[in-house]
């Protein structure tokens, strides 16, 4: 396999993998004090269920970034020849995903958690905790926005 | 497009006329009672919630996921509860009472005898025998309990070993035969011996090792078979329970809806003796005081008007520091309210954005979302949720569920106008007809071409911020008068307008309007600097501070680039749409043995993917549409911190009812 490829698929590997890792910890944090605040009160799955879903965009973010390095190197059909320099290029591309899924993820799951904790003493408080979590998945939507945009802008 | 005007009255009325004014009050739900916080004291209303408490639980209803969403109480038409509200069913609560202790006191027998038979149980590990023989020992002790497993092996010594102290140094641990009885797959019983003397010294050392005592009751029968016995018993208790149960279950078939009728019922009229009660202010007189909104105060007057033998009221002026409720006032954007309550009601001096939001939210909702197939799923989700629980849902959530409608059919104009159905490839259409129409209908496509829609997308945050600071400007004028207004926020806006049509000009390729209006923004610069630090008396500082004002700019420049976001998820809502019919087609042809996997796994990847797709975009785009209205949009212009109208109303807790 020529080396320009194999930089690729790192960074398509690196864009999914830094925003799984980010979304399940995320996820699996908010989701230890949402089964806390439903023990108490099972009413309250429904909106728990909201706050905890939220950290999850960023896997689905690096699942895309990833699919759109595959798209571009044809991986799926006849592969496109991808010189060193481009497959450096969509390593580096990748790299605003891989990082910013990663980090806010998990930064995101606590705040979900927070605010599942705020659920649970003050039920009609979610729209808040809800956006309390997005502003944390601010970063991560502009580290997508910027890895499409380098993504699109590489020549092969 | 406000906020309502609020009215407080004061009523002095009759105290025998009290009772039946509030009961008439209740029904009416336009006033809010504010010069008392009656508290109902819980009497018969109690008996009943008890009773109905008491079944549901036992019978829980079978409750669907999206009553995880929405509470969804049992729907009775009012003439049904009419006619139950004829005769109260005492015979059936007195009854039921009964039969609640009877359940509770053999679920007491029944937890009481299955703990006697894991004693039991456990007792039979070592045997009566062995408790006799050991209580007859005069020089040794013997000490019966478990440890944990993993605790046997790392602590404990081995099996029947003498660890007697050679020195005799009691302190340090005392000398004893362990020996393990039976063990389980997470315990291990042990018998300890040791002299009496050295018994103390041991139990000082026992709990570091998990050891948990067990003292072995020297009773008559042998322990297998009292828990056999007990067992019996069980059986029996387990018997009249169900029986109960039996009992119980056809009662909650025909009586559920009545008891939670009079429970309701019950509970509203012990909430207007309270309010009877604690608003009595003379001998013979009690006052209330509240807010009625200006548009519903004739309703209310006509209603004194009724009373008018027994009561005096009048138009009082609010007290010094008391804040009225608020109730917004919107039609066609009422479904908007929802947002702007999520994040804080305006207070009532201020006036309701929810209006001003209600353009701007819709599309960024459909720019996000941006397929018209989810948008389509998301209008008639919403609508058949509007219809299914039209009599359960509150006034807020039937807001919410109008505004995923009008969110839907903005993402279905948008989804159309992005070539975003399902992430549909149209070239692959069948008929030429729908495919044309379909392709001529695409005028944005984000996928080969993304900067029109990243433009559209910054665009719109230019104008939303724009419609912001003139509304700031607005409140400034009426607040400052014209000049200061313009010194404080006025200029702002100008200068922002000229910068972001200069950006506009000039990407557009506009040289001439670019020049001059870059001209405009190079006077704007000189003018910020001249004039933002005028609250300085130093002539120094007041150029430093009209510098240093610049720097906001960066903060709106932030706020600029927050509408990208609009872009992106739009972008990953389509393009996961695509993803996923990629996917399903992979199998597509799987056909061993002739039987079509491919196909059934296609749908399910289909209907799977599509639903995950559209139900966390549907979330992303809620949550990050009200975030760009709350944070920069909101931040240049309200302030909020109104609290809402609780008007004094009929409550109703177990059942909702149906005209």
């Amino acid at each position: 396999m020529e080396i320009g490829l194999m930089f690729a698929i790192l960074g398509a590997a690196l864009a999914i993998g830094g925003g799984g890792i980010g979304s399940s910890m995320g996820v699996g944090i908010a989701g230890e004090i949402a089964a806390g605040v439903v023990a108490e009160d099972p009413e309250k799955f429904g909106k728990t269920l909201l706050l905890q879903a939220l950290p999850g965009t960023q896997g689905i973010y690096g699942f895309l970034v990833a699919f759109w390095v595959i798209l571009k190197v044809n991986l799926l059909g006849g592969v496109l020849p991808v010189s060193p320099e481009a497959g450096l290029q969509i390593l580096f591309a990748c790299l605003p995903m891989a990082i910013g899924g990663l980090i806010s993820g998990i930064y995101q799951g606590k705040v979900a958690a927070a605010g599942i904790a705020m659920v649970g003493r003050k039920p009609d408080e979610v729209g808040k905790g809800l956006i309390f979590a997005a502003m944390v998945e601010t970063y991560a939507v502009l580290g997508l926005l910027m890895s499409i945009l380098l993504l699109m802008n590489i020549q092969l | 497009m406000a906020v309502a005007r609020m009215q407080k009255l004061q009523i002095f009325i009759l105290q025998k006329r009290t009772r039946e004014f509030l009961a008439g009050l209740q029904k009416l739900a336009c006033f809010e009672l504010s010069n008392t916080s009656a508290v109902a004291v819980p009497d018969r209303a109690l008996r009943y919630q008890k009773a109905v408490d008491f079944l549901a639980a036992l019978f829980p209803r079978p409750r669907g996921f999206i009553e995880n969403f929405i509470q969804i109480k049992p729907v009775i038409k009012e003439a049904q509860a009419g006619m139950i509200m004829q005769k109260e069913p005492l015979l059936i609560l007195r009854q039921l009472e009964k039969l609640q202790a009877d359940w509770e006191a053999q679920a007491g027998l029944a937890r009481q005898l299955q703990e006697e038979i894991a004693r039991q149980d456990l007792y039979a590990a070592y045997g009566l025998r062995r408790a006799r023989q050991a209580a007859k020992l005069k020089r040794v002790k013997v000490i019966f309990g478990q440890v944990p497993r993993k605790a046997l092996a790392a602590e404990m010594p081995p099996l029947a070993q003498d660890h007697r102290k050679d020195d005799g140094d009691a302190g340090a641990g005392a000398g004893y035969f362990i020996q393990v009885v039976q063990t389980t797959e997470n315990t291990a019983c042990l018998q300890l011996l040791c002299l009496r003397e050295d018994e103390a010294a041991l139990r000082d050392s026992l709990p570091g090792l998990g050891f948990q005592e067990i003292s072995l009751p020297l009773q008559a029968r042998e322990y297998r078979q009292e828990s056999l016995r007990l067992g019996r018993e069980l059986k029996k208790t387990r018997d009249r329970q169900a029986k109960l149960k039996n009992k119980l279950r056809s009662i909650q078939a025909a009586e559920y809806a009545k008891l939670a009728v009079w429970a309701d019922y019950l509970a509203n009229a012990e909430q207007v003796d309270a309010y009877t009660r604690e608003s009595s202010a003379t001998a013979q007189t009690s006052l209330l005081t509240g807010w009625v909104p200006v548009a519903q105060k004739k309703q209310v007057l006509d209603y004194l008007e009724k009373f008018s033998d027994a009561l005096y009221w009048r138009e009082v002026e609010p007290d010094a520091g008391e804040t009225p409720p608020t109730v917004l006032q919107n039609n066609l954007t009422a479904p908007l309210e929802t947002v702007t309550a999520l994040y804080g009601l305006p207070h009532n001096r201020e006036f309701d954005p929810s209006p001003l939001m209600a353009p701007f939210f819709i599309v960024f909702y459909g720019l996000c979302l941006s397929d018209a197939g989810y948008g389509l799923m998301l209008l008639l989700l919403a609508g058949f949720l509007l219809w299914k629980f039209r009599v359960n849902l509150t006034r807020f959530g039937r807001k919410l569920l109008v505004l995923n409608m009008y969110c839907g059919v903005s993402t279905i104009v948008v989804g159309l106008l992005t070539g975003s159905i399902w992430g549909l490839n149209f070239e692959l259409l069948p008929w030429p007809a729908l495919k044309n129409f379909l392709l001529a209908l695409k005028v944005i496509d984000p996928l080969n071409n993304p900067l029109p829609l990243l433009g559209l997308a910054v665009g719109l945050g230019m104008a939303q911020m724009l419609t912001g600071l003139t509304i700031r400007y607005i409140l400034d004028i009426r607040e400052l008068g014209g000049w200061p207004a313009f010194l404080k926020s006025g200029c702002w806006l100008v200068f922002l307008a000229s910068i972001f049509s200069y950006a506009g000009a000039a990407i557009l390729g506009w040289a001439a309007a670019a020049r001059w209006l870059g001209y405009l923004t190079g006077l704007g610069v000189v003018f910020m600097v001249l004039t933002q630090g005028r609250h300085q008396k130093n002539p120094l500082l007041k150029l430093g501070s009209g510098l240093l004002s610049l720097y906001s700019l960066s903060g709106y420049v932030g706020d600029l680039l927050s509408y990208t976001r609009l872009f992106a998820l739009g972008l990953v809502t389509a393009v996961m749409a695509l993803v996923v019919n990629y996917l399903a087609a992979l199998p597509g042809g799987l056909a061993p043995l002739g039987i079509p996997v491919g196909a059934v796994l296609m749908v399910i990847i289909l209907i799977f993917g599509h639903t995950f797709d559209f139900l966390i975009n549907m979330l992303g785009s809620f949550v990050h549409a009200a975030r760009l209205q709350y944070v920069e949009y909101f931040s240049k212009f309200f302030e909020g911190g109104g609290r809402f109208f609780r008007p004094f109303s009929w409550q109703a807790k177990y059942v909702s009812l149906d005209k």
